[in-house]
């Protein structure tokens, strides 16, 4: 049953492939772009997410409900060469096997990442081909360890974008060396064990299906599978259908982002995701 | 169960969007930008440009809020007047100021290359 929800849903991204020799990439919720703002310009992203896990197979609690905002700054620094930095705040309400819940919040691990641009081959009016590095750290907010995971994790990866005409496709790929937190507050990525994030996402103009000289803004569907494996074994790819608007200097984008398959021990599964967004350009 | 079909379900919705060419069933063909060997030395000239309007055309304008980039970095400069970026056409239209110094079509080239874009040719009016 697991692996039939992993090839209904991997339709869409199939069919992104098929068609990869026509299509363009914007920026989707989860997945990184190979775009970043100009020398001088600034992106400011913020997001509310909220995550309904299941039981955690280490704590035995039967339910946890993490809401988060994620602020983010990206800031054009040279030609090819952007820094980023992401600053998430978390509230979670925890449901014990008494049934009794309980409330905190904190502020997560800040990311810090510059982006350097490779290569880029921009073909027509709309389309483009770019790849650009990644490398950063996430440093603790020094929040409680449910929160923070009182360490510096360097993180180093890569990323694709292909532009072309109605379509974009990202695909990303981050190694994040973990030195801190604890398997108790892990969600993902966030405990001692080392992970390595593999995003890929399509997206779709629905609207205009074609740019006039009036046109000011575009709609976008989009879908991504998001995965995660983690050097203790456990391994999840979720997937993330969405929708999404650009104008001239702001965005916003609503996801949902649902569990497509999983070999999790030591951590809790995802039953659903929301997201909302917005960008703005200055 | 009732995941499996909804994750099924979204994927035909935009399966189907994907494949569809939108509503015209016809897939965008889009502005490819191409110079003659003329228009693009043109590009490697030093010397400022003498007119009031430039037409900058440029490929890789890939979406809205990537093509601000170009907006912001122009309005910067001292001899800009006035951008417009048309999507449609994969243009950028430079209105500059008379009494600043013009840039020449080097700077202007290596302004949207350092913006993510290319820099085809230029016309003037």
């Amino acid at each position: 049953m697991k692996y039939a929800k992993w090839a209904c849903a991997a339709v869409p991204v199939l069919l992104a492939g098929m068609l990869a020799d026509r299509a363009h990439g914007q920026e989707a919720m989860y997945t990184e772009a190979a775009t970043m703002p100009a020398k001088g310009n600034w992106i400011l992203r913020s997001q509310v997410h909220f995550y309904r896990y299941g039981e955690n197979p280490l704590t035995g609690e039967k339910r946890e409900d993490k809401y988060e905002l994620m602020n983010t700054i990206n800031v054009g620094l040279a030609r090819a060469l952007s820094l980023m930095v992401e600053v998430p705040m978390a509230l979670s309400e925890k449901k014990d096997a008494s049934g009794d819940t309980s409330w905190d919040r904190g502020v997560e691990d800040i990311h810090v990442t510059f982006k350097y641009r490779v290569f880029m081959e921009n073909t027509g009016g709309v389309d483009t081909t770019r790849i650009a590095l990644l490398g950063g750290a996430g440093v603790t907010s020094g929040d409680d360890r449910d929160f923070a995971s009182q360490s510096v994790n360097p993180h180093l990866g890569g990323v694709y974008t292909r532009v072309w005409g109605r379509h974009g496709f990202n695909q990303d790929l981050i190694y994040q060396f973990n030195t801190g937190g604890t398997r108790e507050a892990n969600l993902g990525g966030d405990g001692p064990d080392d992970a390595l994030n593999f995003n890929t996402a399509y997206l779709y103009r629905i609207y205009p299906d074609r740019f006039t000289s009036e046109s000011v803004g575009a709609w976008y569907v989009t879908a991504e599978i998001n995965g995660l494996y983690e050097t203790n074994g456990d391994v999840e790819l979720r997937w993330a259908p969405g929708l999404m608007y650009e104008g001239r200097t702001f965005g916003f984008e609503v996801m949902a982002q649902l569990p497509l398959w999983n070999e999790l021990d030591e951590r809790p599964e995802l039953d659903f995701g929301v997201g909302l967004g917005f960008r703005f350009l200055f | 169960m009732r995941m499996h079909v909804m994750v099924l379900a979204l994927s035909m919705v935009l399966g189907g969007c994907a494949g569809s060419g939108g509503a015209a069933g016809v897939e965008e063909e889009g502005v490819v930008h191409q110079a003659t060997a003329d228009e693009s030395a043109r590009l490697k000239d030093t010397k400022p440009i003498q007119a009031t309007e430039v037409v900058l055309f440029v490929n890789g304008l890939g979406c809205p809020l990537c093509a601000t980039n170009i907006d912001k970095v122009l309005e910067r400069e001292d001899y800009t007047r006035s951008v417009a970026v048309d999507l449609g056409m994969g243009t950028v239209t430079l209105g500059l100021k008379p009494e600043e110094t013009a840039p020449s079509p080097k700077d202007l080239y290596e302004l949207v290359h350092d913006s993510g874009f290319t820099l085809v040719k230029i016309s003037t009016r």
